[in-house]
């Protein structure tokens, strides 16, 4: 092949290939766009026809109450909200400290054991999770603590807790691996022990990688739904004031209701739950881009004339 | 220093699970009378909740359904088989099933003096029941029904059928069935619908499928869901819903479109460990709707003591 043949050749085959992988990024771009047109087209004039502060703010949902019926997601909202920290609360914790233990405590043979252990948590599918709750945790619960159902926030944020652990575990212990091994080294030499070190040099320069891995945790446990719908009592007249009393959340809600929406106002309204949520959403994962950008900004480091001190940046 | 460490987290480890595990099975508390009840529902949808709510309270209309909701101190579980499952390990729950489908888990309670049976379920004396109804596609009603929907609408009218429904449920097809005997056929069916109806039509479809080797898959998802196929709204390419409650004319079903295989007993069930054996429809009707003030607001749940004889 003459040298000008080949160059041509490679020149469609470029192309053709950064096509095919426009083609693919622009398909995704296509679906997360369908969802959120399909979301705000359907529930943003139901909440202006239900009134936007009396949806927000609103205690009541009685679909089937005059005029239309009464849609007010406050409880919805303030179980969603308890249900995740106290979740992540759980989740998070573990997670971070089995993370920890896996890269840094572990022994070698070990350290293979626990991840594929972890990972296992995360092929579970969630109505197991849900059922689990119901037969094993639920039960628990109502005898130590003598309540009527055992079912609410509490069994709600355990199988949440479960769940979220496997992102929590993977992402930190990555983070945790890819701290440069001289941080480790530097500061045994300068007499730490193995704990010291660990705690307080390692697990700070990983910290953004494990707040990232927590805000991922967060967006799942919001969303997650089949497990929660089983132990949380589905009783949409309260708001979360205990952590054992039956409660909804607006992804509960959106289940629950679906199958039997009477009507175009209610299907607007529970699509309207899910724009609720979708907002939710954004903000975390906003919040996670924000985080990230001041990350990136940190790794460049300022230009310092010789002899300045940079004031510690060298050790973050 | 490092396997000191493994050996202690072994320990403690296997420790929690011993006690956690001693704990889930501690159940040897006597029942105390002083205790609320545990008020335990199924979700707006539900046939059984239609039953219920109609037997208790009239008819069932958003108004009524409106009394369980409010109460707050109930809990909504979603299908008929977690039902049973709740009921069976919380000794102060009470709640409602499919008759056919309770079994010695739970204590099946008298209802205004009438036992469920499946004597007096056939004969109504056992005054909540309600039949369990399949219907067909909206554009397909049951006289034009062809290929495998046809040879399943044959099959759920034989004696065969009837053999499998009688035990629990009560035969709704033909006084003297004939046989449907066995027949070679390929394909598939979809059924879904009332949770109730499922466990007996899974039951149906096995026996379907060995006289005749077509595959009949049962999904879940409510009566609601089921009553769909007939009124042309289904998503989910149903050949067939089911229901656990009469069809009434606010569901847009046309006649011809639905016929009743069965007939089921609500019966309203307790923990073994719960000594109540009887409640009336008052009683059964407050219970459900929790105490209320002067202004019917909900203020608490009722005790146990109030109904125990």
């Amino acid at each position: 092949m003459t040298d000008i043949h080949r160059k041509k050749l490679n020149s469609v085959k470029e192309k053709t290939m950064k096509i095919a992988f426009l083609c693919a990024a622009a398909f995704s771009l296509l679906a997360v766009m369908t969802i959120v047109v399909f979301l705000l087209v359907q529930g943003v004039p139901g909440i202006a026809k239900a009134g936007f502060f009396r949806f927000i703010f609103g205690r009541t949902w009685s679909p089937s109450a005059g005029d239309g019926g009464e849609y007010g997601v406050l409880n919805f909202i303030v179980g969603t909200l308890y249900v995740t920290a106290c979740g992540v609360l759980l989740g998070g914790s573990l997670g971070v400290l089995t993370a920890v233990f896996i890269s840094r405590f572990c022994p070698k043979f070990l350290r293979g054991v626990f991840m594929q252990l972890v990972n296992l948590l995360a092929a579970i599918p969630s109505i197991v999770y849900g059922m689990f709750g119901l037969v094993v945790i639920v039960p628990f619960l109502r005898e130590t603590f003598n309540d009527l159902f055992g079912f609410g926030i509490l069994p709600a944020s355990i199988v949440l807790g479960m769940m979220i652990l496997p992102v929590i575990v993977g992402l930190s212990k990555n983070a945790l691996d890819a701290v440069p091994k001289s941080y480790y080294e530097g500061a045994v030499a300068l007499g730490a022990s193995h704990h010291e070190a660990v705690f307080k040099i390692v697990v700070p320069a990983a910290k953004s990688g494990i707040v990232s891995s927590i805000i991922l945790g967060i967006g799942r446990a919001m969303g997650e739904t089949m497990a929660v719908i089983m132990v949380i009592g589905n009783n949409g007249a309260n708001l979360p004031t205990k952590l054992l009393q039956p409660i909804r959340t607006l992804t509960t809600n959106i289940v629950l209701e679906f199958g039997e929406a009477k009507g175009a106002m209610h299907t607007q309204m529970l699509i309207a739950t899910g724009v609720v949520l979708l907002i939710f959403v954004l903000i975390i994962n906003l919040s996670l881009t924000f985080f990230n950008r001041d990350r990136e900004k940190r790794k460049t480091p300022k230009r310092r004339k010789p002899g300045q001190s940079d004031g510690g940046e060298a050790a973050r | 220093m490092k396997k000191q460490l493994g050996k202690i987290l072994l320990v403690a480890l296997s420790i929690a699970l011993v006690a956690v595990t001693f704990a889930a099975c501690k159940s040897d508390a006597k029942f105390d009378v002083e205790h609320d009840i545990a008020v335990v529902t199924r979700e707006i949808g539900s046939g059984t909740r239609d039953g219920v709510v109609e037997a208790l309270y009239g008819a069932s209309n958003d108004a009524n359904h409106k009394l369980i909701t409010d109460n707050q101190g109930a809990s909504i579980i979603q299908n008929t088989q977690a039902v049973l499952q709740t009921v069976a390990e919380n000794p102060y729950a009470i709640s409602y099933d499919s008759f056919g489908y309770c079994d010695s888990s739970v204590k099946v309670l008298e209802y205004e003096g009438v036992k469920p049976t499946q004597e007096t379920v056939k004969n109504k004396t056992y005054a909540i029941t309600r039949p369990f109804v399949i219907v067909s596609k909206k554009d397909v009603p049951l006289t034009e029904l062809s290929g495998n929907a046809k040879e399943f609408y044959t099959f759920l009218q034989s004696s065969e059928a009837a053999a499998v429904i009688n035990g629990g449920y009560v035969f709704q097809g033909p006084a003297a069935p004939a046989a449907y005997g066995t027949k070679t056929l390929s394909g598939t069916l979809k059924i879904g619908g009332s949770t109730s109806v499922g466990p007996v039509m899974d039951k149906l479809a096995q026996k379907f499928k060995d006289l005749t080797g077509v595959t009949v898959t049962v999904a879940g998802g409510g009566s609601g869901a089921g009553r769909k196929v007939g009124d042309g709204s289904d998503t989910n390419g149903w050949d067939f819903g089911m229901a656990s409650a009469a069809i009434s004319s606010s569901h847009n079903i046309a006649d011809g479109l639905y016929f009743d295989i069965a007939i089921d007993g609500i019966a309203f069930i307790v923990n073994p460990k719960n000594p109540v054996e009887k409640l009336s429809k008052a009683q059964a009707g407050d219970i459900f709707k929790g105490r209320r003030d002067a202004e019917g607001n909900y203020t608490a749940p009722y005790k146990w003591n109030d109904f125990i004889a």
